[in-house]
């Protein structure tokens, strides 16, 4: 690890450098003498200038025992500038953690939780948020725990809360909400109780391979509580609710519910005996076996913190996602019992039958494990798409979507757990026009996310085609009649499975490219694609089943007929050029993209109603069938695709790769 | 008592080094037969360590006898928590209570070096940042594994210095560079000088 100034430099007038500290995130620390032979820690701002230094203005006269202290800022003859800040030699949380790899004992744990929750108590009363609380930021200094890097404090006002415009920490405990922007008081809870998970079970909640893998973890997984004391499941539980609105309101209600929880431990209160000499981590666990409370030893550290079925019995208290209610399950299992006498009977209603096993099949999931197994399925299946987007970027050189550029060249030697703090991670500016985000709005959505949610709608696809296929059938006189009632199963069966194929492809084109830009030129051309493929499946059934469209004569525009019709009905050219045109001509994302403007829009039906009209008259298709079906397509994408509410639309912004700054004459070494 | 009559008197000519390495702490590095330990008035007297502590001028003294390091009480000290009146041969892991308050516990790494390392337990120490003192044999290994005299776990792989006679020699992976000439795959240094690899840099200074 090399450092811009080499022993011995003067940088500042009064002060000699002696030896390199660190280097953070947002600049090298080093170690100095004043003329006078006073020890001080100088800080060298190299990045985020404006950010660090506004920061450091604001909390230059804060004074407290639990806080380093700043003395000066200064400025160099290059023009950079340094924080002059208290020297502390005592060891930090994070040396204490290593020395400590299956958990802290008790009584340590909470002599550094109370410095740490002092600290917090006496910034969040000044108004100001820490935003980088990590392990590394924390000192023993001769018994007392101190907050270091203040200088990344922001005031927080009301109308400044998502005003910020550069994400600063370290990813292990980092709050989902900054990948937003917001920088609450909350992001401070979260990321103590990530150090207090850490500090009681020896690993974070949230672990993985890339700083991408672990920010995801962090916006979407349910943290395992389980190597946790059962007494301290609910508050750290509630400190890692995704949710800033879900978790503790102020850091003193933390602290008394903290002491409430550990006071059953056995003898951690006798433990908490002021002690002027520093925790000596050896001797400490050497007193103590494991936290009471843990039914086995804490977890060894592990790739997947989470299991997919987390034992409820075991962990009642443990933060977990909303069971589905009974009455959703019950309604699933009335759809199948209903989908499958009624349409059991029809063969080629086999595929939407599967539907609506698998809708059976995810009910009784959700009910045994309390999980959705659509979320189940995006999570996984997000979790190998992001490995996938970092090997590519690994390859390719390029940065992956949402990973900031310093995480990709990561060749740490070593095995430390550390990753280096993001920096110059891009968030862009987030408007408050959140009415105005319609399905144009350029942005970021994680694998994760987009795969949940169009597992979740295609579910909803196979219903709701079931339903409306079934009740056009009983009305529409396009299907015919095989007996007095009745209306022809093979059409029916046909036109169902065309609707559930449309739908679903649009729902899954529509998902994989929401967010891109508008006119996306591969995304139309992927529903022209899907069309051809509709049509061909189309055609290709009505030829195994024997089903006859009835004749087409209203075309209007003769395109010749020979290649398109045959002895009256549709040839395959022509059911592969209507299906390619119908969604190769309509902007159909708009219809399942989660930021489209109604929920439901009959106008947005009624115009896919005319153009697949328009379209019969130009090619030979029966109208009446085009029609319906474009109808019920149209439908069926929009009531099933996920839809967020105006006002809680919240667009992560596109990352964007820019290159780190580089001062001349300087040595840059990627931060190990 | 009669055979300290005949124990070799022990040598402390050579001047201690103080060794400020980037990222990893300060050390100081003894290379003498003789480790005398007193408060801040005792540095006139030759202390080796002098503690802002409230001890006597020349509190302890530890002394080296072929590989082994023997204390020597001069006021009140403890070993693990047993008063100390004699001479004592010091074990690795041992720790050194000092008057009432200060703590030192004395550890030898390797097994297979008899380079060893005075580490602070209580947060006294001399008026300039110190993190532990080595008390210097024939070899000090600065470097990622637990074993190493000095534990750098950033670096990826250990820098030796080793002594030979009255002079001291760094050796480095990637080779040694001193005072930024080219490097050499070993170097011999002495206080004033600046040393740096590939991955680490420190600079030496006289106690």
């Amino acid at each position: 690890m090399k450092f811009t100034f080499q022993p011995e430099a003067r940088p500042l007038e009064g002060f000699t450098l002696k030896r390199a500290i660190a280097r953070g995130g947002f600049g090298e620390v080093y170690y100095a003498l004043s003329d006078a032979g006073k020890e001080v820690a100088l800080k060298l701002l190299q990045q985020n200038l404006d950010v660090e230094l506004r920061g450091v203005r604001q909390c230059l006269n804060l004074r407290h025992p639990h806080l380093v202290m700043l003395f000066d800022i200064k400025t160099d003859a290059e023009g950079d500038s340094w924080v002059v800040m208290e020297y502390i030699s005592g060891p930090t949380l994070e040396q204490t953690l290593q020395q400590n790899p299956q958990g802290m004992p008790i009584d340590l744990v909470l002599r550094w939780a109370e410095g740490i929750v002092r600290g917090l108590e006496f910034l969040h009363d000044r108004g100001i948020v820490h935003r980088d609380l990590k392990p590394a930021n924390l000192f023993w200094d001769q018994g007392l725990v101190k907050i270091g890097d203040v200088g990344l404090s922001k005031f927080i006002t009301p109308s400044r809360r998502s005003a910020h415009t550069e994400s600063v920490g370290t990813v292990y405990y980092m709050a989902p909400e900054i990948a937003y922007g917001k920088y609450g008081y909350e992001v401070d809870l979260y990321s103590l109780g990530v150090i207090l998970f850490e500090m009681v079970t020896g690993r974070v909640p949230f672990d993985g391979e890339s700083t991408a893998e672990i920010m995801m973890k962090h916006l979407s997984q349910v943290p395992d509580l389980t190597a946790l004391p059962i007494a301290l499941r609910p508050l750290i539980g509630q400190l890692l609710e995704k949710d800033p609105q879900r978790r503790p309101q102020s850091i003193t209600e933390v602290w008394q519910e903290f002491l409430r929880a550990t006071a059953d431990l056995e003898g951690a209160s006798a433990a908490r005996i002021s002690d002027s000499n520093p925790p000596n981590p050896e001797r400490l666990h050497a007193t103590t076996g494991h936290w009471p409370g843990t039914a086995p030893p804490p977890l060894p550290p592990k790739r997947e913190s989470a299991t997919p079925f987390p034992v409820q019995a075991a962990a009642p208290c443990v933060a977990q996602p909303q069971r589905a209610p009974w009455h959703q399950v019950a309604v699933t299992g009335v759809l199948f019992v209903a989908g499958f006498s009624i349409l059991g009977p029809m063969i080629i209603i086999a595929p939407l039958s599967m539907g609506l096993m698998l809708l059976m099949a995810g009910g009784v999931f959700t009910l045994i494990t309390g999980q959705h197994l659509g979320r189940v399925a995006g999570r996984y299946w997000g979790r190998a798409c992001a490995d996938w987007s970092q090997l590519w970027s690994a390859i390719s050189g390029t940065a992956a979507p949402g990973v900031p550029p310093s995480a990709t060249v990561q060749h740490d030697p070593v095995p430390v757990r550390e990753v280096p703090p993001i920096v110059k991670t891009p968030i862009a500016r987030i408007s408050h026009k959140s009415l105005h985000y319609s399905p144009e709005t350029q942005r970021y959505l994680p694998w994760s996310a987009r795969c949940e949610q169009g597992v979740l709608s295609l579910f909803w696809v196979s219903v709701l085609t079931a339903v409306l296929c079934l009740g056009t059938s009983l009305v529409s006189p396009i299907f015919g009649t095989t007996s007095d009632i009745l209306p022809d199963a093979g059409r029916v069966g046909v036109f169902t499975l065309l609707a559930w194929l449309g739908a679903g492809s649009v729902i899954v084109i529509s998902k994989v490219a929401e967010g891109a830009r508008s006119e996306h030129p591969g995304r139309r051309l992927w529903l022209i694609l899907a069309g051809i493929v509709l049509g061909t499946t189309a055609w290709g059934l009505c030829q195994f089943l024997m089903v006859n469209f009835p004749r087409q004569e209203a075309a209007i525009m003769s395109l010749g007929r020979q290649p398109l019709t045959m002895n009256g009905s549709p040839t395959w050219l022509c059911f592969a050029l209507y299906f390619g045109a119908l969604f190769g001509s309509r902007r159909w994302w708009w219809l399942a993209d989660g930021f489209r403007k109604p929920l439901f829009s009959i106008s947005a039906v009624i115009w896919t109603v005319v153009l697949a009209g328009l379209w019969s008259l130009v090619l030979p298709f029966p109208g009446d069938w085009g029609m319906t079906l474009a109808a019920v397509i149209a439908c069926v994408v929009q009531m099933s695709a996920v839809w967020i509410p105006p006002e809680q639309r919240q667009p992560l912004p596109l990352p964007v790769v820019r290159p780190a700054p580089q001062q001349a004459g300087q040595s840059v070494v990627a931060a190990s | 008592m009669l055979s300290s009559l005949f124990r070799p008197k022990p040598s402390n000519r050579l001047a201690a080094l103080r060794l400020w390495v980037d990222a990893v702490g300060v050390f100081l590095l003894h290379r003498g037969d003789q480790f005398r330990i007193g408060n801040v008035q005792g540095e006139k007297a030759g202390v080796d360590l002098p503690l802002l502590a409230n001890l006597a001028g020349e509190h302890a003294r530890l002394e080296r006898t072929g590989d082994d390091w023997w204390l020597e009480p001069l006021a009140s000290v403890h070993c693990n928590g047993q008063r100390v009146a004699q001479r004592t041969l010091l074990q690795s892991g041992q720790n050194i209570r000092l008057g009432s308050t200060v703590q030192l516990r004395f550890v030898r790494p390797s097994v297979l070096s008899s380079t060893c390392r005075l580490e602070f337990v209580s947060e006294h120490r001399p008026a300039v940042a110190l993190d532990s003192v080595i008390l210097h044999s024939e070899v000090c290994v600065i470097g990622p594994q637990p074993d190493s005299h000095l534990l750098s776990p950033q670096w990826p792989h250990p820098v030796f210095l080793i002594r030979r006679g009255e002079q001291l020699f760094c050796k480095a992976l990637g080779g040694v560079s001193r005072n930024e000439a080219p490097p050499q795959p070993e170097v011999a240094f002495e206080a004033g000088d600046t040393l740096c690899g590939d991955w680490f840099q420190f600079r030496v200074e006289v106690a």
